[in-house]
């Protein structure tokens, strides 16, 4: 090797040296990093469980703080000031925290204060207190209904310090609970209320409810109340007794229940009588099983009406069929529906024939018009009476009277007619008979007063001659007459102005009927003074008027005539040295009652109905014809009053008479 | 100063001068290391100088101009080391503007403890780019050589100018234009 070799290999190997030193060092390093890094990893380890122990029992300590959260969250100390709240809070409850000091215990309202109370202890106590519901009065004054779930906080040392709670404005739900708390409220009292017996059985046949009908109508002793959570699942075969089919009233129900499905309308025979009828509603909740319910209601009225009504028709028509009036219903084609018997004998038709019939046509009316506008009033709802005349099958005539009415259905429709028949061929017979009469008596009547002048005045001419003849009698023989012969013809001179006074009484008599009546305003105070002028009244008696008389309607003739002939009467009757004649009148409702009163020799009472029939007369005065008091009669019948007196013998006598106003 | 300076200062004198000039200034420099290093280890800033000094009177040749040469040659040895970091850059302007805020972080996270120099720019446009080096090594010619053979990898070419701020080379101002 040469000495320049051998130089490169000293340097190489020192080289070498430092390459295997620096190789060396360098995993020494790399060792020394490695520990520093273990160690700095072991200590981030470390570091890491204890920030990790801090975070959590921050977590748990400051479970619900949620400074950011959007509910209201408020911390308060042990005696309810508060610490510290959200914006949330401030905005929720008003208050302008912490410029304004806040206890919260102020806000509460006044009937939730002793619950406050007691929930405040459970937090104290326990360390939570959740779901505390109270009303609470914010800043403005106004009522809100808040959920508040809370829970304590403490020191290190496990000390509370305060407590911590989020605010959750339930105002809202509460306002629905108590809506539907109050819509339940109505829906029980409605069906404790119910005409139906209502059982609610719970899937387990318990009783989830039931109201007082149900109660009463299986006479169950006590309240619907004390019945709830009662077992069922024994009820059928206790119940069953009150029914009259004891074993198939519980097959029934375990058949039903059994089958789950709905059943409307069973009907239960009731050993007392009555029929209930029963719905059977199964209840079901998404599908599954939930309980049913049963309903009873108490139809025994509504069976029986159907019976009653069958059994009332039946009654009626008895009567209508043996009454003895004839029926007959037509519908609004004029048909026969119906007809009775007593219709059959007045028709002289049988039932057969007349059933089916247009009424009109086979009974042969005189006006056919009046059934056919009968028959639109009908239409029209209206009933009424009205007579006709028919020819009955044997081509008689007869008449009856009809009292139709419509026939309604039960809509209220009009069907037809129904119509009462009358037979009043015997009525209508005598009515015209009478009628003929009055025809026939109106032309006699006037006969008569014809007659009557007639009569009179044939009469009085041979009168007036024999009254002329005794005055020239008496004049001429005046001398050759004894007293008895002058008496005599006197006597025959007063029978004579006797007998024309009397034919006068009888044709004034027969001359009064309303006919002729005038009517015109009398005053009768003119018509007494002027009797008074007119008539004879001696110095002995005064006729005197009590009362202002008043003025009638009246024909002044008659007036006349009527007052005259009392006055004259009074007048004649007076047997005292003083003779009073007074004149009085009472206004009544309808009439005016006058009397005509003396203190004369009065009336027998034997006589006081006679005397006011024609030439009836009491006592033998000459002037008396007796006709003067009918004609008073006559004259107050015209005015439709009524006459009569009063009267005692030796006393006087008061006549009244009466005259429609 | 760490290790890898070193390291790669001693190779580019072997492979510069040769095994008997590096065997030299190790001897001479009468290093406490005895010239053994590792480039995950740390060393006294002072032996560099040293050696630097040494290898100038050896050769005769300037310390700047040997710091300017290593520069050059560091370049591509830290480019072989980390090669990913070189290849996140498409532009030499853009990984001399990332060597403050990217690629001195990267060298902390592997070397917490490293002495680095502050690079900061003071202009900047497409083209060019003004940065002042401050480091109290007052190494700014290793770092003209560096930027110079960045531009030269990216197969581009600048001028590079600097201005001493501070006379000791501690502050230095570098005016980058980069050609074509």
């Amino acid at each position: 090797m040469s000495s320049m070799d051998n130089k490169e290999v000293v340097l190489l190997k020192k080289a070498l040296e430092r390459q295997k030193k620096a190789r060396r060092q360098a995993e020494r390093i790399l060792e020394e990093k490695s520990r520093e890094l273990y160690e700095t990893s072991h200590q981030l380890k470390e570091t890491n469980a204890r920030l990790e122990n801090l975070l959590s029992e921050k977590t748990s300590e400051l479970e619900g703080v949620f400074v950011n959260i959007v509910d209201p969250y408020v911390v308060m100390d042990l005696e309810t000031n508060v610490i510290r709240m959200n914006s949330a809070a401030v905005q929720f409850l008003g208050y302008d925290f912490p410029n304004e000091p806040l206890n919260l215990s102020t806000l509460v309202h006044p009937d939730y204060k002793k619950y406050t109370l007691d929930a405040l202890k459970q937090l104290y106590s326990i360390g939570t207190l959740k779901n505390y519901r109270a009303k609470i009065f914010l800043k403005d004054g106004s009522l809100k209904f808040v959920q508040v779930n809370s829970s304590m906080i403490y020191d290190k040392n496990r000390k509370p310090i305060a407590a911590q709670g989020i605010i959750r404005d339930i105002t809202g739900e509460m306002e629905a609970e108590e809506q539907i708390r109050a819509s339940q409220n109505r829906l029980s009292t409605l069906i404790s209320n119910l005409q139906t017996g209502v059982l609610l059985e719970s899937e387990d046949r318990k009783i989830s409810l039931t109201n007082q009908m149900f109660c009463d109508l299986f006479h169950i002793p006590v309240s619907p109340d004390q019945l709830k959570g009662a077992d069922c699942s024994n009820a059928a075969e206790e119940s069953k007794h009150h029914f009259t089919d004891p074993e198939g009233f519980v097959k029934r129900i375990e058949k039903i229940l059994k089958s789950k499905k709905l059943v409307l309308s069973d009907e239960l025979e009731m050993k007392d009588g009555r029929i209930l009828e029963r719905d059977y509603i199964p209840i079901f909740s998404d599908g599954k099983y939930k309980g049913h319910l049963w309903t009873y209601q108490d139809v025994t009225l509504r069976k029986n009406y159907k019976k009653n009504i069958e059994a009332q028709k039946e009654k009626y028509w008895s009567i209508i069929a043996n009454m003895n009036l004839g029926l007959i219903e037509v519908d609004n084609d004029d048909v026969i529906q119906l007809v009775n018997q007593s219709f059959c004998a007045m028709s002289g038709f049988s039932e057969g024939e007349l059933m089916g019939q247009k009424a009109s046509e086979i009974i042969h009316v005189d006006e056919k018009n009046i059934i056919v506008e009968k028959g639109k009033e009908r239409l029209k709802g209206k009933s009424d009476s009205y007579q006709v005349k028919i020819r009955n099958k044997n081509g008689e005539t007869r008449h009856w009277l009809i009292s139709g009415a419509p026939r309604y259905d039960e809509t209220g429709t009009v069907v037809g007619s129904i119509g009462i028949h009358l037979d009043i061929t015997a009525q209508k017979t005598l009515e015209l008979q009478k009628e003929e009469l009055l025809v026939e008596l109106e032309a006699s009547n006037r006969g008569l007063q014809e007659y009557a002048h007639i009569v009179s005045h044939d009469l009085k001419s041979p009168l007036r001659s024999i009254s002329a003849l005794a005055t020239w009698l008496q004049e001429d023989y005046k001398d050759k007459l004894d007293d008895a012969g002058v008496y005599n013809l006197q006597m025959m001179q007063e029978k004579v102005e006797g007998m024309d006074k009397l034919i006068d009484g009888i044709l004034k008599y027969s001359s009064i009927n309303s006919e002729t009546l005038e009517r015109k305003p009398v005053d009768l105070n003119t018509v007494v003074n002027d009797i008074r002028e007119i008539i004879y009244i001696p110095e002995h008696v005064n006729v005197i008027i009590m009362d202002t008389l008043p003025t009638l309607e009246a024909d002044a003739t008659k007036m006349h005539q009527l007052f005259q002939n009392l006055i004259g009467n009074a007048v004649t009757n007076i047997d005292k040295k003083e003779g009073i004649v007074s004149i009085g009148v009472e206004e009544k409702d309808r009439f005016w009652q006058f009397y005509v009163r003396d203190n004369g020799v009065g009336i027998p009472e034997e006589y006081h109905e006679k005397i006011f029939k024609i030439f009836q007369s009491i006592g033998n005065e000459e002037r008396s014809t007796g006709i003067g008091l009918s004609i008073v009669k006559k004259i107050v019948d015209l005015y439709q009053g009524e006459v009569w007196l009063e009267s005692e013998v030796g006393k006087g006598t008061t006549f009244y008479f009466t005259i429609k106003k | 100063m760490k290790g890898i300076i070193f390291t790669e200062f001693l190779e580019m004198v072997e492979e510069t001068f040769g095994l008997e000039v590096t065997e030299q200034i190790i001897e001479e420099s009468t290093l406490p290391s005895e010239g053994v290093y590792t480039s995950v280890g740390t060393y006294d800033f002072n032996e560099m100088v040293s050696l630097l000094t040494q290898l100038s009177e050896n050769v005769d040749i300037p310390a700047n101009k040997l710091l300017h040469t290593f520069g050059l040659y560091l370049f591509d040895s830290l480019g072989k080391a980390h090669p990913e970091v070189i290849k996140s850059f498409n532009s030499p302007i853009a990984l001399l503007m990332s060597i403050e805020d990217h690629i001195h972080v990267h060298v902390k996270k592997l070397y917490p403890d490293a002495e680095l120099p502050t690079f900061t720019i003071v202009e900047q446009s497409d083209t060019s780019l003004s940065i002042i080096y401050a480091s109290s090594r007052g190494l700014y010619s290793l770092a003209q050589g560096l930027m110079e053979k960045c531009f030269i990898h990216f197969n581009s070419s600048a001028h590079i100018s600097h201005e001493l701020l501070k006379e000791d080379g501690t502050q230095v101002k570098f005016d980058i234009v980069q050609h074509g």
